[in-house]
């Protein structure tokens, strides 16, 4: 699996748990900075 | 003295950065004792550390692709070092200026005793607590009613009190160079090579003794050749210079030997801000000439009137209708009053400008004072609408953020314009209704939830007619779009209550609802001013 196909399957799984209301961890919040840093990194 | 260890988060463009450096100089001016670390990305700030390090104590410069390797383990390794440095410095407070998705879970995750701006909580919902972030988020490039630069409202995030002027210590050197840069991230907010043909053209004609540099990236070459190239420059083609894909301290020591610059919106004139280059900006498209323009004396900003400027980014625009709405010869005859330190007034333009160029136009002139920077119509004789709601937010938001009473000239306002002005009374009384209505379901609830057995039902009710209020103020916000910003800064106060129980909650909204009621009942004396006496009134009315 490559980094893109992790990224999406873990960031499903944080997507269900916010959705559900429940608390993240700092881990799952690390992923999303790290998401974030990814998505931004084309801007100009 | 201990020294206080501050993080100042700045994740978004080169001019966001720039802009940051003009308020932290001025919080570094204020207070000694900080200890200031920038956190930025490589590819915005990485250019910029010849003028960063002058302020910052530190930089830390995040680089994106140094952090993402192949598999997502090993990446988010890599990701918790940085972050591992970061918490080891133990900030005591972490500022985010960006409004950005990444800087907000970096300054949640870097574990400062206390942060302000943009934040997430461990639910993921975005979570702002000082009211100049959440004002800055409720109105910044959405509304068109702020009329605070962004430096000075970096500077009230950071709660400095004043303005740090530059002195120019390059003032007595003899400057021949016209730097342009006439390139901008966006296709909305550039004129085409034609136009710039032009201006360089006319400005090269009437300043013999200059020469014109043209500045931009690598992706702007075609574009910058194409001006150089342009038939209409033939004659003086030996006096154009492209200076492209430069390192940024090239740029700066370009504009140091400037007499002017001009150019759109851009990190370009935020640079010229730093060197004091007299500047003339074209706002284009989506640009706010208030929020963005430089921060310094020495410039004027030309923005078209066009109905529809400034748009959004969402916008698509194929026309481009602001882009005719400012002529190339305002631009070079302010340019030509700036090369030849002339103050620039409306007389001299109306002397070489036409009466439809002049009224195409708005002419806007930056003015420092001790406390901010105030960027005004030159002309203050035919204010519109919209100029006016700008003149009373000033009032409101000194008054209610910063507990400063100002004074404004109020404005003067066409007949057509005072009609729509007296619509706005009803727009405000209806709002100032449903704050009233909000204080009366806050005080319901909270009196239910004093008595011993509260009833879960009836706070229920009152808590889904305060939902409707949210609701019908959106539906005034659509019929009284000049009310956005006030509307929206009060809405993001009241979601970012920080009350840790249901009665903590409504107690801080009750609070919140009450500065609706002072900010609608003082809106109104405003606009009731400029309108006039109640007869004068009803004769708009019945128009």
């Amino acid at each position: 699996m490559n980094l893109e196909q992790e990224l999406t399957t873990k960031l499903e799984a944080v997507e269900s748990k916010i959705q559900a209301g429940q608390q993240l961890s700092e881990t799952e919040m690390e992923l999303l900075l790290l998401t974030s840093l990814i998505e931004e990194e084309g801007e100009k | 003295m201990n020294t206080v260890k501050i993080a100042i988060i700045q994740l978004t463009r080169i001019g966001d950065v720039l802009q940051t450096l003009k308020a932290v100089r001025q919080l570094k001016s204020e207070h000694t004792n900080l200890h200031l670390t920038l956190i930025a990305r490589k590819k915005f700030a990485g250019g910029l550390v010849f003028l960063l390090e002058t302020i910052f104590d530190e930089i830390v410069l995040i680089e994106t692709k140094e952090l993402v390797v192949n598999n997502l383990s090993d990446s988010l390794n890599k990701q918790k070092i940085l972050l591992n440095e970061l918490r080891a410095k133990k900030f005591a407070l972490a500022v985010n200026l960006s409004f950005n998705k990444s800087s907000g879970y970096l300054t949640t995750l870097i574990n400062s005793q206390l942060t302000t701006g943009i934040t997430r909580d461990t639910f993921n919902k975005i979570v702002i607590n000082d009211k100049w972030s959440q004002y800055l988020f409720a109105t910044t490039m959405k509304g068109t009613t702020n009329p605070f630069n962004l430096v000075d409202v970096f500077k009230y995030i950071l709660g400095c009190k004043q303005s740090f002027p530059l002195e120019d210590f390059n003032h007595h050197l003899p400057k021949s160079y016209i730097t342009i840069h006439p390139f901008a991230s966006d296709r909305k907010k550039h004129w085409g090579a034609n136009k710039w043909a032009d201006i360089i053209h006319r400005l090269l004609k009437e300043n013999p003794d200059h020469e014109v540099h043209i500045v931009g990236s690598k992706d702007d070459l075609t574009s910058a050749k194409s001006i150089a190239m342009n038939p209409v420059l033939a004659g003086v083609k030996e006096k154009v210079h492209l200076t492209i894909n430069k390192d940024l301290i090239h740029v700066y020591e370009l504009l140091t030997k400037s007499a002017l610059f001009i150019g759109h919106d851009s990190m370009v004139s935020h640079m010229a801000s730093e060197t004091l280059t007299p500047s003339l900006i074209v706002s284009l498209g989506t640009v706010r000439p208030h929020e963005t323009i430089p921060y310094q004396e020495n410039v004027i900003a030309l923005a078209p009137k066009t109905s529809c400027f400034p748009c959004t980014v969402q916008t698509s625009c194929d026309l481009l209708p602001c882009h005719g709405h400012i002529p190339h010869q305002a631009a070079s005859t302010i340019g030509s009053l700036l090369l030849n330190k002339e103050d620039v007034t409306e007389e001299k333009l109306s002397k070489q400008l036409t009466p439809f160029q002049m009224n195409s136009m708005t002419v806007y002139k930056n003015t420092l004072f001790t406390e901010n920077m105030e960027t005004n119509q030159l002309s203050r004789d035919n204010d519109n609408v919209k100029e006016s709601f700008r003149i009373f937010y000033k009032v409101l938001w000194h008054l209610y953020l910063n507990d400063l009473d100002i004074k404004v000239t109020p404005p003067r306002l066409s007949k057509d314009s005072l009609k729509v002005m007296a619509h706005y009374l009803d727009g405000v009384n209806y709002l100032y209704e449903l704050y009233s209505f909000s204080v009366k379901y806050s005080n319901s609830i909270l009196q239910e939830l004093s008595n011993q057995k509260p009833n879960e039902e009836l706070i229920n009710k009152d808590i889904e007619k305060m939902n409707e209020i949210d609701h019908l103020c959106n539906i005034t916000m659509t019929n009284y779009p000049l009310l956005a910003d006030l509307i929206n800064t009060l809405y993001v106060r009241k979601v970012n209550t920080s009350g840790n129980n249901l009665k903590e909650i409504i107690q801080e909204q009750l609070i919140i609802f009450c500065d609706g009621i002072h900010l609608t009942q003082a809106l109104y004396s405003l606009i009731e001013k400029t309108v006039g006496p109640s007869i004068i009134k009803k004769e708009i009315r019945e128009v």
